[in-house]
This record gives structure tokens, sequence and C-alpha cells, in this order.
């Protein structure tokens, strides 16, 4: 659907006589009667059966779900049980990454005793960034994932993304190591933050990309086959 | 579906959505589960299934809702979700999407070539004898006529989502009109 603008309409694979006769009638019927044709509806305790499988609000603010599915619809056939063995692994990671951050606000905390006005506001805030780094760092792994997963026909394609990730991931560890003796934690902490959000950008990009070039090659495919 | 660049009306819904808000995704999915459920309906054709559908597409829209970017609608986003996974389900059935082509293979160029002397203009057309024809008919023809007429996408979106050609998919299209028109003719 967000590919359109690209369309090219010199398509030579046309039905000229009857396109228009027979289009019309039976499309512009359905579209006139378009929500009379909506005559199913979901049994009412469908909610409550999903609600039940959606995440608690108070573990997270952004729902983190055990299916991790395509977040790029047009793949089509995507392999689930990849996303969920994905995700098992995530679990324990995401775990982890809360414990190391809290940990390192509490180092942070022991480090600077002497108490000064940022340190207190280091711990006070320090879930809510603990919080955030999990999210992202979540997202990121799901999207790596499933970066590696596109690329797999094209290795050297994604060892091009990955250079350029690996360089955000290092600055991100210069500044994890830099947090504990830094007397302006706070500050460290909205760059770690903010390096986690380019990193999520970056690889939204870079899937978009893989997404474009595999949508034109299955272009060039179907018109030679046609 | 074109990338039209109007304000989304949940804007505001889905926002709180992303943030976990259990109300906000009761409302958005107070607004959307019947038009979804009628989209798996129409691809499944079966009841418990397509909600067992809508039930996976709605817990994958809310996990992922991070990844919505405001590019098309909310509605649009969703719908790429629930078609996806309702085809992902026919596949899992052991449909073989290939076969389509296989349908009516014995009448192909002349029964093209016959539509226009079916004359459209004179069929009475009829919300629920359509409906119950497109039920009726083979599965992939019923897919193919339910993502174009229903679902707006064109043959070249179809063909991607069903991994055929953009012309296969054309071809099914007019077959499988050609036998709803007979179908509802009668």
């Amino acid at each position: 659907m967000r590919r359109r603008a690209s369309k090219t309409y010199d398509k030579p694979f046309t039905f000229p006589q009857n396109t228009n006769t027979m289009k019309d009638k039976l499309q512009r019927f359905v579209r006139d009667n378009r929500e009379a044709f909506d005559v199913h509806e979901p049994s009412d305790d469908l909610w409550s059966r999903l609600s039940e499988k959606l995440p608690q609000i108070e573990s997270s603010t952004i729902s983190e779900e055990n299916t991790i599915t395509n977040t790029t619809p047009q793949k089509g056939g995507s392999d689930s049980s990849f996303f969920t063995k994905t995700w098992k692994n995530l679990n324990w990671r995401i775990a982890a990454s809360i414990a190391l951050v809290m940990g390192l606000g509490w180092i942070g905390y022991k480090v600077n005793q002497t108490p000064s006005i940022p340190t207190e506001v280091a711990s006070s805030t320090s879930t809510d960034y603990a919080k955030q780094v999990s999210q992202y760092t979540h997202l990121i792994d799901t999207k790596r994932a499933e970066l590696r997963q596109m690329t797999q026909s094209d290795p050297a394609l994604y060892k091009e993304f990955a250079v350029e990730l690996d360089e955000l991931e290092r600055s991100y560890q210069n500044l994890k190591a830099d947090l504990p003796k830094n007397p302006n934690q706070e500050t460290v902490i909205q760059a770690m933050i903010q390096n986690l959000q380019w990193q999520i950008d970056l690889l939204n990009q870079q899937l978009d990309i893989i997404q474009r070039i595999k949508s034109k090659n299955n272009h060039a495919t179907n018109n030679k086959l046609t | 579906m074109e990338p039209r660049l109007y304000i989304d009306k949940h804007v505001e819904l889905v926002e709180r959505c992303k943030q976990g808000e259990r109300k906000a995704q009761y409302e958005l999915y107070k607004l959307y589960s019947k038009s979804m459920m009628n989209v798996c309906m129409r691809v499944v054709n079966h009841n418990g299934e397509a909600e067992d559908v809508l039930q996976e597409a709605f817990l994958d829209a809310f996990s992922n809702l991070h990844s919505f970017r405001g590019q098309s609608t909310f509605g649009a986003w969703l719908k790429q979700i629930v078609v996806n996974k309702a085809i992902n389900h026919l596949r899992q059935r052991k449909m073989q999407l290939v076969d389509i082509e296989g349908y009516g293979s014995g009448d192909n160029d002349t029964d093209i070539a016959n539509e226009e002397s079916l004359d459209e203009e004179g069929i009475q057309m009829d919300v629920e004898r359509i409906r119950r024809g497109i039920e009726q008919l083979p599965e992939g023809y019923r897919i193919v006529l339910s993502l174009y007429l229903f679902e707006g996408y064109d043959h070249e979106e179809i063909g991607e989502i069903l991994g055929i050609s953009e012309s296969t998919s054309r071809t099914q299209y007019m077959r499988g009109k050609k036998k709803l028109l007979e179908m509802i003719k009668h």
C-alpha cells in the first residue's frame, strides 16, 4: 500500500475491452454498499480472551508480548517459530538489562555518597530510565533479528549494515562505562537513551531499504514470468 | 490506500495505546474489531478460525504499535496485519495459493473472451446474493475478489500478498467475477 507512489502505470498486461463495463458495475455496487457487506460480529467474549493475553501495564509502558511478529507486514510468510524463539532468548536479556541499569544506578549512588542534587535526581528517576532502556534494547534486539533474517540471502549487505550499528553500539558502551564515575549521571543516561533511539531509527531505515529492494526484486521476477 | 496526508482521527488513541493503556486498547478494539472480523471472514471463511486470526492480529498490533509510525492510517496498518495473518493461516491450513492458477484451467482464453457476452448491466445486484456468492467461490477466487473488491488492494499488491504474479491476480479476478455473476444471475 505504501508502494503506490513508486508504481508505474505502463503495465503491458490489460484487458482493454471489458475492464470498463465489467469492472464498474460490481465494483461500484460493492463500494456503495460497503458497510452492508460487513455482517459478521466477533463474539462478545473475544475481548476478554484477548486482553488476558495482553501484557500487564504495570510491568512495562510499551506493551511487550509473547507473540512477536513481523513488523513489516509485506514480508508475507513469516516464520513465527523463529520469533518465538527469539523472544525466549530475549526474555532474560530484558531482565538482565533492567537489572543492569538499576545496578548501575545503585553503584552510582554508592560512589557519590556525598548527597549532591544530581545524584538524587538520577536515583529517583532511575526506574523510569531502566524501563526505557529495557524497552529500547528489546526493540533493538527484535529488529536486529529481523534484519538478520531478511538479509540471509545477502550477507554482504548485513555486514555493511552491522558496521553502522556497531559504531553506535560502541559509543553506547563507552557511555555506559563512563556512567558510574560521571558526576552528572542524568546527562549520561539521557545520552545513552538518545543513542538507543538512534539505533532504532537506523534499524528502521535499514529494514525499509531491504523491504524496498525485496519488493523491487519481486516485481522484476513477476514481470519476467508474465 | 493512496499515501494521502490526512490526520488519522485516532492518533491520540493510538498514542495512549503505545503507553499500554488498557482502556485505550479496548477503545481501538471496539472501533476496528467488527470491520476486521469481516476482513478475516472473507479470507478464511470460517467463523471460529476468523476469530482466532482476529485475536492474533490484535495482539500483534498492540505489541508492535511502536513500529506504527503514522505513514498510513491506523486502520490501514491494522488491516495489513489482519490480511497477512489470515493468509498465513490459510497457508498453514495447507491450501496452496499457487494452485489457484489451476482453477478452471480448461477454459482460460475463451473464458475471458466470453465475459463480454455476460450482460453485467442486466444483472440485478444484491448485497446478500453477492455476499453468499463470494462465500461459495473456490478459495483462490474468493480471496482475490475479496482483496480487490473489499479491501481496496490492486492486483500488484494482491500478487505480492499471495506470492503470485500481477497478471495471475488479474486473471483470477476476471474468472472469479464471471463465476460470481453467473451465480447471482440465477
